[in-house]
């Protein structure tokens, strides 16, 4: 018996996996909350004419995050990363630590950002001041990027790995630090609340030092000539005819590519504003022009 | 015939005479404007890299047994000498060569126009047939080394050289993003295949006890690294200079 059949109960067949959707009541539950949460903003927000702020484009990204990172847990394919391939395993953990983030918090952009939480709840919230200061700490981009290296160095350590998959509970955990972590840094990155924390070179720096931080990660398992985790070498049964070394350098590609597309994207849009600026500067002073 | 000892040195007799050509022609340009020392030490490493990565021992075993020493060559005098030639070069003397290429350098020299120029000589120049004919015709030898050369200098030319045009902040690190993006799936392919893609390094005697299959991934595993090594800390660079840029263009708002 391996060690993936171990740890989370039954074995889902190779012929089943296709038909295992699961129902997790904590994904699901957080997934109707965040998507009632930003259905009254965007109301509240319509309701004061400002359409500009809360127009469909961001119900539909919002939509498009929450879906994401709920299709990623509730799917076969997290059947197939727990219990069968490394690289699924990988795909599931950037789509729900990185893709659906970031697709959520760009939706919140503004003062949708203000109006996720109803009064009722942000007020009393508010007024904890301990709780305003772990946020405000948590919230400096050195720290949200230490807690995200942190992170995802952490739980990719070969025993951490091997210990999560044997632990359903510790699994779970896991899955809420990466997406916490992807908060953190996604806040930075896109400044939902204009908090102005960094300017638009510091959040490039920040994206280049993400891309940096997961291409070290991701060098590892593309680089490196035998399995590291002897959870998926031991799967006798090899999903799409990958090796265990083959699976593994496949994960590493699947976060190499996905972070290029998410923070490749963010950056093309950040120096093209750099850009513009630049233009327009260049435009007001006489004679003056852009290169 | 038996393929000589791997410490033996082998010449590209062209490349050390454009060597010292560059020499004396930056000797010469020297002469008339000072530049300052770090500039000439580093005009110097780049025709010391190009110039010894051909003509050495590392030129026998590129030449006649493993393909990673091959690669090697190829991003010294590709990724790591056109750099440190640019570099080495006074704002004045670049203004003076891109003067001389005059509209068809200008040209080519875009951003739009480099990019894609260095990644069609990089990909094509690692094409199969393209690399086993260039190891077996050492003029074809000369001619893939030489594109390799001109095709960096054109790469880092928009990146280092303000003539003919000033290349803004933003479209550099926007240019190296896309060249790190774009020249990354050929390391990654000869790091996974399991079948070797270049038959003259199938029939190449051993050396190091590596397979040619394994020569060939620890070749794209080379390749990865340093370009991850190359273009990461260049963006990095031009991320850094973006700060001070922003805060005074802020500053004038």
């Amino acid at each position: 018996m391996n060690a993936l059949l171990l740890a989370h109960g039954d074995l889902v067949p190779r012929s089943k996996l296709g038909s295992a959707w699961e129902t997790p009541p904590a994904v699901l539950a957080g997934a109707a909350i965040s998507l009632l949460l930003f259905a009254q903003a965007w109301i509240r927000l319509r309701r004061r004419g400002r359409t500009d702020h809360a127009g469909y484009d961001r119900a539909l990204l919002f939509l498009a995050g929450v879906t994401l990172g709920t299709l990623a847990l509730v799917s076969p394919l997290d059947p197939i990363g727990e219990e069968y391939l490394l690289s699924a395993h990988m795909l599931e953990h950037v789509l729900i630590g990185d893709a659906a983030v970031a697709l959520a918090i760009l939706a919140l952009r503004g003062p949708l950002t203000f109006f996720f939480l109803p009064s009722p709840i942000l007020g009393p919230l508010a007024r904890i001041g301990p709780l305003r200061s772990f946020l405000r700490f948590v919230l400096r981009p050195k720290v949200s990027f230490g807690i995200w290296a942190g992170v995802f160095a952490g739980w990719h350590f070969p025993r951490a790995y091997d210990y999560v998959l044997t632990h359903q509970a510790v699994h779970d955990l896991q899955h809420v630090t990466f997406v916490l972590a992807g908060v953190l840094v996604w806040i930075q990155l896109i400044d939902p609340a204009r908090r102005g924390e960094l300017r638009r070179s510091g959040r490039i720096a920040l994206a280049v030092a993400l891309f940096t931080g997961g291409q070290i990660l991701s060098d590892v398992l593309i680089f490196t000539f035998h399995p590291l985790y002897p959870a998926y070498a031991a799967q006798d049964e090899r999903l799409l005819g990958l090796s265990p070394l083959a699976d593994q350098r496949a994960a590493g590609i699947v976060m190499m590519v996905e972070q290029m597309i998410t923070l490749g994207t963010c950056v093309a849009i950040l120096l093209r504003a750099s850009q513009r600026d630049l233009v327009r500067r260049a435009g007001r002073r006489p004679g003056a022009s852009a290169a | 015939m038996s393929s000589p000892s791997a410490s033996s040195f082998t010449f590209e007799p062209l490349f050390l005479a454009l060597a010292v050509a560059a020499a004396i022609l930056y000797w010469r340009g020297a002469r008339r404007e000072r530049p300052p020392r770090w500039r000439v030490a580093t005009f110097a490493l780049g025709l010391l890299l190009v110039a010894g990565a051909l003509n050495s021992p590392l030129e026998t075993i590129a030449a006649h047994y493993l393909l990673l020493i091959h690669l090697l060559q190829n991003v010294m005098i590709s990724d790591w000498a056109p750099p440190l030639l640019i570099l080495g070069l006074t704002p004045r003397m670049r203004g003076e060569l891109a003067r001389l290429g005059g509209g068809a350098f200008a040209w080519i020299a875009r951003p739009q126009i480099a990019l894609p120029v260095w990644l069609v000589a990089w990909y094509g120049i690692h094409l199969a047939g393209f690399y086993d004919f260039a190891l077996r015709n050492p003029w074809m030898l000369n001619l893939e080394h030489l594109v390799l050369v001109a095709v960096g200098l054109l790469f880092w030319w928009p990146i280092l050289a303000s003539q003919p045009r000033d290349v803004s902040v933003p479209v550099k690190i926007g240019y190296l993003g896309a060249a790190f993006v774009g020249s990354v799936f050929l390391g990654l392919a000869l790091t996974f295949s399991d079948t070797p893609f270049y038959d003259f390094y199938v029939a190449a005697p051993r050396l190091w006890g590596l397979s040619a299959a394994k020569d060939q991934n620890f070749g794209g595993i080379l390749m990865n690294a340093e370009q991850s090594a190359v273009f990461l800390a260049a963006i990095l660079y031009f991320v850094l200079r973006l700060i001070p840029e922003e805060e005074r263009t802020s500053s004038r708002g």
